[in-house]
């Protein structure tokens, strides 16, 4: 595949520093102020990750709980930053699929539909074009004007997914709900759109716990551990690094 | 969907769903704000009404006001101090229950604060046709002057828009933010002029129309919606820079911190 990077990621690090109980008042930050910097506890969620993704390519991200792929998405998402020295580069509109995430519970899938789609680069007129391919993808039709708090878990990520499929963004990224959401008719739906998806060019990160997935979908695929990069590559030899990393954290 | 004017106007931008996105979300903030309820919209008139009445029967029968129309001259003042009131205090809400976008798209947080201004302008201007209707029996006197009221808004809602970004700013770091906030705004209402004359104010504190701006805002405002009288010139272009002053800076501040509101909200 020609070179044509949408993300350049070199060196990236993310430190938090967190306290063991917060501080949130005002009268909190008075009394305690000599004491609230050496109060910080730093946690390294990532450290030194480097890689590159080009148009149209698919990267599996996998990596044990606490292993820094959600806070990976959130810096590429630009809702977190990085700590100094890093270098993080984005081109075009991104958005992020995770579980039953992305709406107002109070508002109906119309509002946000209308919502989501256009901050994803739609007009509402081509919005109101497609209004009820992306509800009739989502299998929703007698839903529509109801509230999303009302929604299963399987009916959010449904519709999430749709909006996300016909609003074309530059580049996905989709935190656990590839083929795992929704009953055996929307997995296959979903699945099927993935594979066009990789096919129409579309730029998609995902993580997932299935291996399986992450072998048939990804063109390269980045293990993280404990926040750092352990290799970026080929599926299968990173699939079985990950595992080596199991079994040994297993066996201990 | 979008039948509304401004919703149609926009849609002849081209490639441009910036305007329209923002007048979709002040829509939705305005419907969840008024219509979960029964009584929808006349909530955003009972309050004021309710205030106008009890101030206007303690103040004449028990303090003897003698301002002139004084029904009138509460009614702008309560509206006008209200709309701030209001939208500061709600703006405190905003980024948590805009959480589901910021965590998952990339949204600009800007026209979050817009969009959450106009929703309260929108319930603003509902009160503004009654005031216009009550003045229309109660004999204010209109005439061009009264166009002088378009400044004292434009400035009344970047002010609206700077303290909402500003308040949001110190509340990522600071919860209780809203409880010193209840106080400023108890302070404002008794030192606005709202309830007597603006001049009274600066009669006796006469810096204060620098550092309060609804000093002249009021001033001002009754002057085109009541009395048909012309601005005062000074407190309107000084009101206006202030509240150009206020966004810039509180824009860059929030700016600043934004990255933080993930981490922790």
């Amino acid at each position: 595949m020609a070179e044509d990077p949408v993300i350049e990621i070199r060196n990236l690090n993310k430190t938090f520093y967190v306290r063991e109980k917060p501080v949130r008042s005002i009268r909190e930050v008075v009394l305690n102020f000599s004491r609230l910097a050496a109060e910080k506890h730093k946690i390294e969620a990532l450290k030194g990750v480097t890689f590159q993704v080009n148009r149209g390519e698919v990267i599996g991200i996998i990596g044990r709980n606490g292993s820094g792929k959600s806070t990976l998405l959130s810096l590429i998402m630009g809702s977190m930053k990085p700590d100094k020295g890093s270098f993080l580069k984005t081109e075009g509109t991104i958005t992020k699929l995770t579980l039953g995430m992305g709406f107002d519970p109070n508002l109906s899938a119309r509002h946000n539909i209308y919502v989501n789609g256009s901050i994803l680069g739609l007009t509402f007129k081509t919005i109101g074009n497609i209004f009820w391919d992306i509800i009739g993808f989502a299998d929703l039709d007698d839903f529509v004007d109801t509230p999303i708090r009302y929604y299963s878990t399987g009916m959010k990520t449904r519709l999430a997914f749709s909006i996300a499929v016909h609003a074309d963004a530059d580049v996905f990224l989709l935190d656990e709900i590839v083929g795992g959401v929704g009953d055996e008719n929307f997995k296959m739906k979903s699945q099927q759109i993935f594979k066009d998806a990789f096919l129409s060019k579309r730029t998609i990160l995902f993580v997932s716990h299935s291996m399986k997935n992450i072998k048939e979908f990804s063109d390269k695929v980045l293990v993280l551990d404990k926040g750092k990069q352990i290799m970026f590559g080929d599926p299968h030899v990173a699939v079985q690094s990950y595992l080596n990393l199991v079994s040994k954290e297993t066996s201990r | 969907m979008s039948g509304s004017l401004v919703g149609r106007m926009a849609q002849h931008l081209p490639e441009n769903n910036r305007l329209e996105r923002i007048w979709k979300l002040a829509q939705i903030d305005f419907m969840r704000r008024y219509y979960n309820d029964r009584l929808g919209l006349l909530w955003a008139l009972i309050n004021p009404m309710f205030q106008i009445a009890v101030f206007y029967i303690v103040f004449t029968r028990i303090f003897n006001s003698r301002e002139e129309n004084f029904i009138l001259f509460l009614f702008l003042g309560i509206l006008i101090w209200g709309v701030f009131s209001e939208s500061s205090r709600a703006s405190l809400a905003i980024l948590r229950a805009k959480r589901y976008l910021i965590e998952n798209v990339q949204v600009n947080k800007f026209d979050l604060f817009l969009s959450h201004t106009l929703s309260v302008f929108m319930g603003f201007a509902f009160n503004l046709v009654i005031y216009l209707v009550v003045a229309m029996f109660l004999d204010a006197s209109f005439n061009a002057n009264a166009l002088f009221i378009i400044p004292v808004l434009i400035t009344l809602f970047l002010i609206c828009m700077g303290t909402s970004m500003l308040l949001n700013t110190i509340y990522i770091f600071i919860d209780d933010i809203r409880h010193v906030w209840d106080i400023v705004v108890f302070l404002g209402f008794w030192t606005s002029g709202i309830l007597y004359s603006v001049d009274k104010i600066i009669e006796v504190f006469p810096a204060f129309v620098y550092i309060n701006p609804f000093l002249g805002l009021l001033k001002n405002g009754r002057n085109a919606f009541l009395y048909g009288l012309p601005p005062d010139y000074f407190l309107l272009v000084y009101n206006f820079v202030f509240a150009v002053l206020l966004l810039l800076i509180s824009n860059y501040i929030f700016k600043r911190c934004e990255h933080l509101i993930t981490e922790k909200l």
